[in-house]
């Protein structure tokens, strides 16, 4: 991500597939100095001076990289400058955090330290950093160049207050702190000067904090933690920068329509999770100085965070559905009123000209008929089919998930005891019936392939079976519930299944071990 | 749109008989609507998706307090509404669009509220194709790009459920060709849709030519790259290169020759260095490298294959003065 260039011709997105390159190429080849140095320090009695080889290492590829990236502009040449810059910085990097770490620890033969020597060593390391980054930067004058850098800078320190959340008091605060500072300081930069490097360390002082809160609540390994929070004050921050956006935005709308759009944003700042937060800033910083490809980030971003909202369990279904609703209509009515109010705007889109043809609305119409017709019928089919129909047990054992967009339900593994041998599923046509032998309670077991004329014996029943790659289906495996009643359906034992006299089956119940149906009260 | 307005020629030929009768230079496109426009056009999108997913997770809440009768009735008012709403607005309303949409979506959730009342199974297949089947000719009569995007998803769940469900299982020697065969289909979508389509339905936009693009280059580079870097390289089939070949050179060519796009191209051009790139290191590291100084020498020749790739699709991206 970086902004718009002044003397190369490529447009963002192009930069952007470069950087991802030249990222690529320099991990790899930090991979080489680290094994590089492996095969001189075989057994490690002594990890200072590997340190501190690989240190040396890395110095030498960040000069000659400066220096290679300075002398012409190849694309060759520009990339594998980027990448031996970048491989130097990495290895240089973590020789450094680990020379500092033991320097800090005491005697440097352990191979780990304490929590909080480690994160001490890691911002002594951030520190270091910045000059060598800053001159290698100033040497190629390169914006993915800049960006990498930035960003591989912001998780250094996030790394090292990682580190140090649960070993010093001041540790929580600074790892709430670390984050909204960075961004509001990457809005302004990106925002208050169109010089592309100065822009490239705003877009990464942006985007990074976004990956990092998902990747401090996600955990990468050992590391992350699940509980964090960004707190008030960082959503008052990200409010603020907001506002600084709206702000810049001020000659292209009205004053009431900005103070409107401003509570609109402010109220999903609050709302949606930290990242998202920061979605909704980089979408603004984007609109704010006027660059596609960072506003194409914040858009991505955002629609990514509301299809994850879904999925978030933070809250129910029905608040975020509230929410949802407040602010999309919200959202819209903002952006038509700003519109139909903005200057020089010439046609409401309320009331553009021309009527729909009439016919187009009839077909319209006709279309949604039909579907409705096809809905109801299935309704009412299902309902005639199972007037007559029998109830049966199935054995299974649960799990939960969430659906695409039918909300929360069980996954119903049956047990082995209702199907046939594998042997016997594989030489059974796609569809067709099988005999189930029922108990005195009305639990079911496999009894037998029913074949042509065949009729169930006194304690059988017939139902119809669909071959699936999994084995044979009797019925559907997930059984919907209202959300926040997956503790009530744990007990779930048997899966009560309708079965209509010619075979078809309809899920209709779980119960328990003793087969009484679960109801929620 | 962008037509060709390059010399005379065999591109300009080709470029004009594929640009479709009613294309239009897109930098006078990109004129028309500056910043404001799409900034505008962002807070819609975002408003309009949060309000179909406020809609969505009402439903997906499953109200045990609701009666079947109402839950079942609830969408399929909420879609007499909308259409009501989308007849009455004039054609090009941004709200009437909007309304269209809605009603479009409700068709989905009447399916889904009914699954839910009668325990029809999560996410079968047939929920979405039947939707899709519906959801085209709605976007076609409503004559808008927004609502066609909204099929496109729709279809694209269906196809992606109904290949899990069916295709990977019966396919099971090639093993892409779920995400192979969906790009294939994506493509074509975009092909049709941009140049055959066009005369009637007006020029596409590019926001929808590029979403479509990356739909379909998306899971054909990921299949190839998951054909190209096994531990033994296409044992289970081509279908994932050969998709990207297709779509790949196809996106390249109508995109860079026959008419000038340059995301569309760069899309296409990323896709391939990051397949050619991926393979590279691939054949890299099945050489036997024992011991650390191989494996840096592994690690070093890695990094100057990407560094070569990058270079490659630099100088390939490079603009050629065309309108993007």
């Amino acid at each position: 991500m970086t902004a718009p260039s002044s003397h190369r011709d490529n447009p963002w997105y192009a930069e952007t597939f470069l950087a991802i390159g030249g990222w690529i190429a320099g991990l790899l080849a930090a991979g080489a100095i680290g094994a590089f140095v492996a095969t001189i320090f075989t057994d490690f009695t002594n990890p200072r001076a590997a340190a501190g080889t690989g240190l040396a290492i890395g110095l030498a590829f960040v000069l000659l990289g400066s220096r290679m990236g300075r002398a012409g502009s190849g694309d060759f040449r520009r990339h594998f400058a980027i990448s031996m810059i970048a491989a130097g910085l990495t290895a240089a990097t973590a020789s450094t955090w680990y020379l500092v770490w033991s320097i800090l620890d005491g005697d440097g033969k352990g191979v780990v330290g304490s929590g909080a020597t480690v994160g001490h060593a890691g911002l002594v390391t951030a520190l270091l950093f910045i000059p060598a980054a800053a001159l290698a930067a100033r040497a190629v004058k390169d914006g993915i160049l800049t960006f990498l850098t930035t960003s591989a800078w912001f998780w250094i320190v996030g790394f090292a207050l990682m580190t140090l959340v649960d070993e010093k008091p001041w540790g929580p605060t600074a790892l709430q702190t670390f984050p909204p500072a960075s961004a509001v300081l990457g809005l302004g930069l990106f925002t208050g000067d169109q010089s592309r490097r100065r822009a490239a360390v705003g877009a990464a002082l942006l985007i990074a904090p976004m990956i990092f809160y998902l990747t401090l609540r996600g955990g990468i390994g050992f590391l992350g933690i699940e509980a964090f929070q960004a707190g008030t004050a960082a959503n008052f921050v990200f409010a603020a920068g907001a506002v600084y956006c709206l702000i810049r935005l001020r000659d292209r709308y009205p004053l009431w329509g900005l103070l409107a759009g401003t509570a609109l944003i402010s109220a999903g700042i609050w709302l949606l999770p930290d990242s998202g937060a920061i979605a909704i800033l980089i979408l603004l910083a984007g609109m704010a100085a006027g660059h596609r490809g960072l506003a194409a980030v914040g858009v991505v971003a955002l629609a990514w965070f509301v299809g994850k909202f879904y999925y978030d369990l933070s809250m129910t279904l029905l608040q975020k559905s509230a929410v949802l609703a407040g602010l999309g209509a919200a959202t819209l009515a903002g952006a038509l009123i700003a519109r139909r109010l903005e200057a020089g705007a010439s046609a409401s889109p309320i009331a553009m000209a021309g009527r729909r043809p009439i016919l187009a609305s009839l077909a319209f119409g006709a279309l949604l008929l039909g579907s409705l017709a096809l809905v109801n019928r299935s309704v009412l089919r299902l309902e005639s089919d199972f007037r007559e129909a029998r109830d049966i047990y199935l054995p299974l054992g649960p799990v939960d998930p969430r659906s695409l967009i039918q909300g929360d339900y069980m996954v119903l593994a049956f047990r082995e005891t209702i199907y046939p041998e594998f042997e016997a599923i594989e030489a059974l046509p796609a569809r067709g019936e099988v005999f189930l032998k029922l108990d005195g309670d009305g639990v079911a077991a496999f009894s037998r392939v029913a074949g042509a004329g065949d009729t169930p014996g006194p304690d059988e029943i017939r139902i119809d079976y669909t071959k699936e790659a999994s084995g044979l289906r009797y019925c559907p495996t997930s059984y919907f519930f209202q959300e926040g009643e997956a503790e009530i359906f744990n007990a779930a034992r048997f899966a009560v299944l309708r079965v209509a006299p010619d075979g078809k089956t309809r899920l209709a119940a779980l119960a328990d071990s003793e087969r009484k149906i679960i109801q929620p009260q | 749109m962008n037509a060709d307005s390059g010399p005379e020629g065999w591109r300009g030929l080709i470029g004009r008989a594929l640009a479709g009768a009613r294309a239009t230079d897109s930098r006078a496109a990109a004129e028309e609507h500056g910043p404001a426009n799409w900034a505008f056009a962002l807070f819609v999108f975002f408003g309009a998706a949060q309000l179909i997913a406020a809609v969505i997770m009402f439903f997906a809440y499953n109200w045990r307090d609701l009666s079947d009768t109402a839950k079942i009735a609830l969408p399929q008012l909420a879609m007499a509404a909308s259409f009501l709403l989308w007849a009455a607005l004039p054609r090009r309303s941004l709200l009437g669009n909007l309304a269209g949409v809605a009603a479009t979506v409700m068709i989905g959730l009447s399916m889904a509220v009914v699954g839910q009342v009668y325990q029809l199974g999560a996410d079968p297949w047939r929920l979405f194709a039947v939707w899709a089947a519906f959801a085209l000719p709605l976007s076609l009569i409503a004559r808008s790009d927004a609502h066609l995007a909204v099929w496109f998803g729709i279809a694209s769940t269906a196809y992606t459920l109904w290949a899990e469900e069916y295709l990977g299982p019966r396919f099971l020697a090639i093993s892409m060709i779920g995400p192979a065969s969906y790009a294939v289909l994506a493509f074509a979508v975009q092909v049709v849709r941009d140049f055959v389509a066009t005369p009637v339905a007006g020029p596409q936009p590019n926001w929808q030519r590029w979403l479509f693009t990356a739909s379909a280059l998306t899971p054909a580079t990921i299949a190839a790259l998951n054909e190209a870097v096994g531990s033994r390289p296409f044992e289970n089939g081509l279908a994932g290169t050969l998709s990207l070949a297709l779509v790949g050179a196809g996106t390249l060519f109508l995109y860079g020759v026959a008419r000038r796009d340059r995301p569309a191209r760069a899309l296409a051009l990323f896709a391939f260095a990051v397949f050619v790139g991926g393979a590279g290191v691939r054949t890299i590291w099945r050489m036997r490298l024992d011991g650390a100084g191989e494996i840096a020498v592994g690690f070093l020749l890695s990094a100057l294959w990407v560094v070569a790739v990058t270079a490659a699709l630099a100088f390939l991206l490079r603009g050629r003065r065309s309108p993007s």
